[in-house]
């Protein structure tokens, strides 16, 4: 009785001690990284602001609040100021902040997703299979991936969601690659032919076998993705193809170049926010990249 | 049990084919261990891993029990694999760092529908005892034990099927010679009480020779001599398994010995004409260049491939 007891009390354990160890370390590799603290600070910030745009500058951020091109910190109620049309900067860069992550997020998901899953199947598969997928990402990275997605912009209905799956759809190509590559190495690996041996399928043996050791690199690849999807969709939105719905950096600058002259703020403030949003998603992709590395596993 | 005829394995390679596996007949009964030793690179793991289609062979036959394992799938096939299973030579590389040691081995139960869920417990606890490891192993990642409680780990996850064969491939050459005995000791245990079989794929003479009923050995592809493991010590007939065990260190170093074999083992992708060891051979003649020599029985369960034998 005590024995069946003490078994049925180490199952919950066993469960928690399962990712404990590993995730603990990395944690804890990423606590003593002054990079990992920088990134997730900032991009903490950015998220906080984006999430509660609405309550700190309630309202439509696309309307006009005041008189046109009031400078930065001179009036307190427009702390950054108003553009060409009297609209608050500091609402546009609060509000913008959603529209920026949310396309970033969710294009380097659909990115991470699409490459991952033609990247495993060519890797795995070898042979035929490989070549003709392989094929295909090259027929897609040939392809200018800006021009590309101008394209695509203009098929889909300029609505965010829309701009993000596009996004998504001209870089999934990277991700294919990395994948493929790491699942080629995997699957010659001792343990594959161990699963193999005990019967495993080949779906087991990609998804739970190969795809948990190839991880780490996918995880690192998606955030630096993330990055380059918002520089993807300030560049679309600063050509007018975005949403016009919706503010975003990209759109900010865009209406803001021509009085570059005379109000550079309008242009250098949005700009600012691009720059310090993907040099924290940088830094975060780094920590991550030192934290996951199996080379610095068993330090 | 297994019966093994003409296996033919071909690796691609810049030279063309290289093969690896070059026509071999083998036959493992049930109980038995047989003993496969050749230099490395002779083919020998491949050999083994063709005979579970961790290799797919291009020719030949693997049969168990009479049923040819080639073009086996589905249930057919899992029926075979939980009969014959794999132990492999490096402890590390087998074993999945990303999975705990209770999912490796009830992964295996779980495929084989061997089970529910406390039945499955219940019986990877048992196996892990069986094998000498702790039941908090369970919860632990293969990076927390040590080379040689990896090697339990691995025996572990071919024994928990309860297969009937076990093909061994070089299981303690990656171990300390301490921690060898060990192993072989657990072997051996695990053989009397499960009544299995073993191939037991081995550059080292001396492994072979404690463990194996029946010896193989292996040359460049093809299976030079095969013999009691008495008999293939005591009158090794081929030169190439003499110079073999004359290699073997000795406690006594005075003891005369054949000429020691010179020079490296040509690649596979471009072998010899005829006898494949004739340009090593202290004793070829003419003939051994020009005529490919076939296994003959020169004494019963005794069989050489030698012009000379």
């Amino acid at each position: 009785m005590a024995e069946h007891a003490g078994r049925a009390a180490a199952v919950p354990r066993g469960a928690r001690l399962r990712l404990s160890p590993r995730l603990r370390r990395t944690l804890g590799r990423l606590a003593v990284n002054p990079t990992a603290w920088l990134g997730f600070a900032i991009l903490g910030t950015v998220i906080g602001l984006a999430a509660f745009a609405p309550v700190l500058f309630p309202g439509d951020p696309l309307d006009m609040v005041a008189e046109p091109f009031v400078r930065p910190f001179v009036a307190l109620a427009h702390p950054l100021g108003t553009d060409s049309l009297g609209r608050d900067v500091a609402a546009g860069i609060v509000h913008g902040a959603r529209a920026s992550l949310l396309v970033g997020f969710v294009a380097a998901l659909v990115g991470t997703l699409v490459g991952t899953a033609i990247g495993a199947v060519a890797g795995y598969r070898g042979g035929l299979v490989d070549d003709l997928l392989v094929r295909l990402t090259e027929l897609f990275q040939t392809i200018p991936s800006f021009i590309f997605l101008v394209v695509l912009v203009a098929i889909v209905p300029p609505k965010a969601v829309w701009v993000a799956l596009a996004i998504g759809i001209v870089s999934w190509p990277t991700v294919a690659r990395l994948v493929r590559a790491e699942f080629r190495s995997l699957r010659r690996r001792d343990f594959v032919l161990a699963a193999r041996s005990v019967g495993h399928s080949a779906s087991h043996i990609v998804l739970r076998e190969i795809l948990p050791n190839a991880l780490p690199a996918i995880i690192v690849t998606g955030s630096v993705m993330v990055a380059s999807a918002i520089l993807l969709e300030s560049a679309l939105s600063f050509l007018g193809m975005g949403d016009p719905d919706v503010v975003s950096w990209g759109a900010m600058i865009g209406s803001g170049r021509e009085q570059l002259r005379t109000a550079w703020y309008l242009t250098a403030l949005p700009g600012a926010a691009i720059v310090v949003t993907v040099l924290a998603l940088n830094l975060v992709g780094d920590a991550l990249n030192d934290a996951l590395n199996p080379r610095l596993e068993d330090r | 049990m297994l019966s093994v005829e003409g296996l033919e394995v071909r690796y691609a390679h810049r030279d063309g084919a290289l093969r690896a596996v070059d026509g071999v007949d083998l036959t493992v009964g049930r109980g038995e261990t047989v003993g496969l030793v050749g230099e490395s690179g002779c083919g020998k793991s491949t050999l083994g891993k063709a005979i579970l289609r961790l290799v797919e062979p291009i020719g030949g036959r693997v049969a168990i029990d009479g049923v040819d394992v080639a073009g086996l799938k589905g249930d057919r096939l899992l029926a075979f694999r939980r009969r014959v299973q794999f132990v492999f030579q490096d402890p590390y590389a087998s074993l999945n760092p990303r999975r705990t040691i209770g999912e490796i081995l009830d992964g295996a139960l779980a495929v084989h529908r061997l089970g529910d869920r406390p039945t499955r417990r219940h019986r990877v606890r048992e196996i892990l005892d069986r094998v000498g490891l702790p039941a908090d192993a369970v919860d632990r990642l293969p990076h927390e034990f040590s080379g040689g409680q990896r090697q339990r780990i691995g025996i572990a996850r071919a024994l928990v099927l309860s297969p009937d064969l076990i093909v061994l491939d070089e299981p303690v050459s990656a171990l300390d010679v301490s921690i060898q005995a060990q192993i072989l000791n657990l072997l051996v245990d695990l053989k009397r009480e499960f009544g299995l079989a073993y191939l037991f794929v081995s550059h080292d003479l001396s492994v072979v020779r404690y463990i194996a009923d029946r010896v193989l050995v292996m040359y460049l592809g093809r299976i030079v001599e095969c013999a009691d493991h008495h008999v293939l010590f005591g009158e090794p007939r081929h030169p190439y398994t003499r110079a073999l065990v004359d290699a073997v260190p000795l406690p006594d170093p005075r003891r005369p010995r054949a000429a020691i074999v010179a020079g490296d083992i040509p690649s596979a992708a471009r072998p010899p004409s005829g006898c494949r060891f004739h340009p090593r051979c202290p004793l070829a003649i003419g003939r051994c260049a020009d005529e490919v020599p076939s296994m003959r029985e020169i004494a019963p369960g005794h069989a050489v491939a030698c012009h000379l034998a």
